[in-house]
């Protein structure tokens, strides 16, 4: 494994150097090109992600920024697989892969050639304060215990559950309280797929709704009188340090790692968060977060193209200084793919190669 | 489904086994048959034991061919006793109705109706456990059945159509049919879907 690696990594060396002098970063006459700024697709909540990129790539290069249109996911992935050519976006940025669906839909539009990246894992961890005893909790006791209504005798009753035993009896008697991300933030948005619906999904009393829509209004219909506290990503971790013990905050790991030893985990789902059950996909509370680039909008070597720079964007955002330790996406405390990953997506995107499903 | 198909096989297989066996001891008529406490058999206890023996075996050889019963089908499926039932389920798909026709070749087949729509988070839920399963890999039915949830999870992300009903063959054969409805239409959803639709169904299938 250790010699696999380490021979990928001796070709890709060679390959980047003969690449970088095969092919200058800026293409022979940038002239060709039918537009001269990169389009990025993108939901709100992977703003900063797709901001750091852009910095990243016009920190060694002069010219037009990249322009950033914020649309929701389906969207953003409806938009960006409607065809090929100047009038269409050339980066898609969202939080789950393409799937098998939208990328037929590509196909089908003519966007055959597409490099996909995975930039990093967005993981949160159920966290308390070192003196309180872990317990573990599942996805539908969190649902119970934080939702406006609960099922209950085949229908919906306001909820009044007040200790964690209330809602489970093999929890113990601790008050609720739990502290979450805010609405916009990528967290929320993670925390709400997750945890909330995730939690509700299984529910008889929530399986004979019909509607999505009133369903996922049931499942993420928080209760407001008292348990539940929102705070912007930033602030989640002060919180929960001047909060009483017992307290759980749902933050992102890299605050936890951050707090030392002053915070703990608790399992989730029977899974605590750390780097194996991450990347298997064991643990539930993390996402893959996607890179998508539309092959066919880079300059040849000649300079032929519809995207000037495209080929750059791509490099720099699966390259050393955005994927390594300590680059952009880990400075932004994402966990970063396991290194053979990296190092594989690296080699994908200096030979263009593109995404098969 | 293939766990139930097991089942029943093994069971087939033991009671032809076991209707062998007994037709073969019957048959079994030495010159001097005698039991275990030395008392000679007479013709008439011989034939006897020959038309049990015959008996046994017509009574094995007719539960091989008679399927389960429907309720065992349908308990089966709500238990959830196999992954693609689940799966079924998370795709908002419910159990309608276990037909079951008993003959030589015996059919057993259910059918399920939409029982609820899917939300991205839904859909975005689903995909993932299809990833992870075309990663596991698995045998020719897994396939099969992966390719179904497939199908009705790319039919859901379409506004053009939605398939209502699926209709699930068991055995002697595995076969999938899902029925297609079109939605009403309305100023958002042109009618150019459905026929897109269809075609990457059929591109699916084949």
């Amino acid at each position: 494994m250790s010699m696999n690696f380490a021979r990928l990594s001796a070709i890709l060396v060679l390959l980047y150097s003969s690449l970088a002098v095969a092919t200058p970063d800026t293409p022979s006459s940038t002239a060709f090109a039918l537009r001269h700024y990169i389009r990025i697709l993108a939901p709100e909540s992977m703003h900063p992600y797709t901001e750091a990129m852009v910095q990243a790539f016009m920190g060694r290069r002069q010219g037009q920024p990249p322009v950033i249109e914020t649309r929701p996911t389906r969207a953003a992935t409806t938009l960006f697989c409607a065809g090929v050519g100047a009038a269409h976006p050339d980066v898609l940025v969202i939080p789950r892969r393409l799937s098998h669906a939208e990328y037929n839909r590509c196909i089908e539009q003519g966007v055959e050639q597409i490099a996909e990246v995975v930039f990093g894992y967005e993981v949160l961890a159920l966290a308390v304060k070192r003196e309180v005893i872990p317990f573990p909790l599942t996805a539908e006791q969190i649902y119970l215990a934080l939702a406006a209504e609960v099922p209950k005798d085949g229908g919906f009753q306001a909820n009044t559950t007040r200790t964690w035993h209330d809602v489970d009896a093999r929890l113990p008697e601790q008050e609720i309280q739990v502290v979450i991300p805010t609405r916009k933030a990528g967290a929320r948005d993670l925390f709400n797929n997750e945890v909330l619906e995730a939690g509700c999904r299984g529910l008889s009393e929530i399986r004979k709704i019909y509607s999505a829509t009133e369903r996922t209004a049931k499942c993420l219909g928080l209760r407001s009188d008292g348990p539940l506290v929102e705070r912007p990503p930033y602030a989640l971790q002060s919180h929960l340090f001047q909060a009483p013990a017992g307290t759980i905050g749902v933050m992102p790991l890299h605050q936890v790692e951050m707090a030392g030893r002053s915070l703990l985990t608790l399992p989730f789902e029977g899974v605590l968060p750390t780097r194996p059950s991450i990347e298997t996909g064991s643990y539930p509370l993390s996402r893959r977060l996607y890179l998508y680039v539309k092959l066919g909008h880079i300059q040849e070597r000649k300079g032929y193209g519809v995207t000037e720079g495209l080929r750059e964007f791509l490099r720099e955002a699966s390259g050393e200084q955005a994927l390594e330790p300590g680059g952009i996406f880990d400075r932004l405390g994402l966990i970063l793919p396991p290194p053979a990953e990296r190092v594989r997506q690296r080699l994908d995107g200096l030979l263009l190669r593109p995404m098969v499903r | 489904m293939r766990g139930s198909d097991m089942d029943w096989t093994n069971k087939a297989a033991k009671a032809g086994f076991l209707a062998c066996v007994l037709l073969w001891h019957s048959l079994a008529w030495p010159n001097e048959v005698t039991d275990t406490t030395g008392v000679i058999y007479t013709v008439e206890e011989r034939a006897g034991r020959f038309w049990s023996g015959v008996k046994a075996f017509f009574t094995a050889l007719t539960q091989i061919f008679l399927p389960p019963s429907p309720t065992d089908v349908a308990r089966r499926i709500h238990a959830g006793e196999t992954l693609f039932w689940t799966l079924l389920v998370d795709a908002g798909y419910e159990l309608d109705d276990v037909q079951v026709t008993a003959s030589l070749i015996p059919k057993v087949s259910a059918s399920f109706r939409l029982a609820r729509e899917l939300s991205d988070a839904d859909r975005e839920w689903l995909q993932r456990r299809m990833d992870e399963l075309a990663r596991t890999g698995g045998g020719l039915m897994e396939g099969l059945q992966r390719s179904v949830i497939l199908m009705l999870l790319e039919a859901s992300e379409n506004g053009g159509y939605k398939i209502d009903r699926v209709h699930l063959v068991l055995s002697p054969l595995p076969e999938a049919q899902l029925s297609l409805k079109p939605l009403p239409p309305s100023q958002d959803t042109p009618q150019v879907d459905l026929s897109k639709s269809l075609s990457l169904l059929r591109y699916h299938r084949y």
